[in-house]
């Protein structure tokens, strides 16, 4: 049995590492080993699910997933209903017993998985009672603010059902990003395993590219050209359309898929525009982060 | 029926219609299955109306449009219908527009290279899409006479390029010709039959 270790912090800076451990052909049994995991984040959750997935698929063996020593972080993922989207990817043995329903006030969406179109309805539905609140008193939004984060969410989901032929998950959650920004933040998390932007392109627009074609061009194409699989006038501008409101927010999107990453990034956060050879990995992985609001900056 | 001007009118409240839809009893309008859904219903609807017919496509209960919805339920919507190729002959007026519905509709409109009608809660109605300022300008003579002939139409706009507006305008159908009367009718004054 082979062990995969996790990082101690588990977010979108570090998924990644946990992406180029399952990138082999190996089709020995994992153990996902997360004893030391101090802090993880949506993107750590979403993504965690989308390796279990992945190891069960390719191994034939559902991949055992050793829980943190700390109860806090356990207790964290229990209350953003990991334990229950990962009851059908990780063996059971080491699960916490989850209560059926375990929806917490602190929360702002749960980790969900998105098969369907009543799932994107769900989602919505939650958000709207949930995210008023947080946004206006907590992150200092306009009430309005509401309707566009559920707009960005609802689109942000549609990608899966839409393009990615394939599940997929979504979790948000506010964090006080004390130390690398100074302030709160929302953090939205979108992960499949679908064909990714590369294989949903492919048949429409490859041969423009010719021998150019590969998962950058195919992201570019996406997320800066709004190119869509779907030849009709009106599709292809919900990535769009999250990228505008997100920069009115002076948020941060980036938008993983294959072996590249394309990244809107905002002055607080430094980063490459494009990152290209990472391990590669099934789906499409999409990491939002709005801070809080501030006026100067608007 | 309005004596005046020939008009069929049916109003359509889109959260009722929503409602109607079992997997979705919610105000909010997300997914582009759920507007598909909805504007079938819609052309369901209007199939049964005489033509030419007057929809006022009212979103007052809707709380969040997302951008699929706004594509199919009000730029697919009128696309078919401007296309000389539509069913029947019908013309919108959108309503209960909220400031949360302006941009997703705004940008629909200009993606799909149409215009829309939209009335406020006041009454008044204005041109939405991507409006050049000639056709603004005639589409608003019209609308402040609400019925103009066509001598009067070619002697306040004389130049060759108000004549492209105004077929703009008329292949839009922002505006109504009645070319039994040779003229030309604001939806404004083929709403006032209805109300």
């Amino acid at each position: 049995m082979r062990a995969i270790v996790l990082p101690r912090v588990l977010d979108f800076q570090t998924y990644d590492e946990m992406f180029a451990e399952v990138a082999s052909d190996s089709t020995e049994a994992v153990v996902l080993d997360g004893m030391n995991l101090d802090w993880i984040d949506p993107n750590g959750m979403v993504n965690l699910l989308a390796v279990g997935s992945v190891v069960r698929d390719k191994t034939g063996h559902t991949p055992r997933l050793i829980l943190p020593k700390g109860g806090e972080v356990t207790s964290y993922m229990e209350r953003m209903g990991f334990f229950r989207a990962a009851r059908e990817i990780f063996s059971t043995g080491d699960l916490v017993k989850q209560k059926e329903d375990g929806e917490t006030s602190d929360v702002l969406l749960e980790v969900t998985q998105i098969t369907q179109n009543s799932d994107i309805h769900k989602v919505v539905d939650k958000v709207q009672n949930r995210a008023g609140a947080i946004l206006t008193n907590t992150l200092d939004y306009a009430p309005n603010a509401v309707v566009q984060f559920s707009v960005v969410l609802s689109e942000v989901c549609q990608n899966i059902i839409e393009h990615a032929e394939s599940a997929g998950w979504v979790a948000a959650q506010t964090y006080n990003w004390s130390h690398r920004l100074g302030r709160l933040v929302v953090v939205i998390s979108v992960t499949d395993l679908g064909v990714g932007f590369r294989g949903s392109l492919s048949s429409e627009h490859s041969n423009r590219f010719g021998k150019n074609w590969d998962d950058t061009r195919a992201l570019e194409a996406v997320f800066v050209h709004g190119l869509t699989r779907f030849p009709d006038m009106g599709r292809g501008q919900g990535i769009q359309q999250i990228r505008k409101q997100v920069r009115k927010w002076n948020g941060m999107i980036s938008v993983r898929s294959g072996t590249s990453r394309i990244i809107d990034a905002p002055h607080w956060f430094e980063s490459a525009s494009l990152q290209e050879g990472l391990p590669s990995f099934p789906g499409t992985q999409i990491n939002i982060v709005v801070p809080k609001r501030i006026q100067h900056e608007l | 029926m309005n004596s005046e001007i020939r008009m069929n009118y049916l109003s359509i409240d889109v959260g009722m219609v929503l409602h109607g839809l079992n997997s979705s009893p919610s105000p909010y309008l997300v997914t582009r299955t759920t507007g598909r859904d909805v504007r079938g219903v819609i052309e369901e609807k209007l199939s049964k109306v005489k033509t030419p017919a007057l929809s006022r496509i009212d979103f007052t209960a809707i709380e969040v449009m997302d951008f699929s919805c706004a594509d199919e339920i009000v730029a697919r919507l009128l696309v078919r219908f401007i296309d000389t190729s539509r069913p029947q002959e019908a013309f919108f007026i959108l309503s209960g527009l909220l400031p949360n519905h302006q941009d997703p509709v705004a940008e629909v409109l200009e993606r799909q290279g149409t215009l829309a009608v939209a009335q406020d809660n006041g009454g008044s109605l204005e041109l939405l899409g991507n409006v050049s300022s000639k056709e603004e300008k005639i589409w608003q003579f019209i609308e402040t006479k609400g019925i103009v002939t066509i001598d009067e139409i070619n002697s306040a706009f004389m130049e060759k390029n108000d004549q492209i507006a105004l077929r703009r305008l008329i292949a839009q159908r922002v505006v109504f010709q009645e070319t039994a009367r040779n003229s030309y009718c604001s939806l404004g004054r083929a709403i006032e039959g209805w109300e």
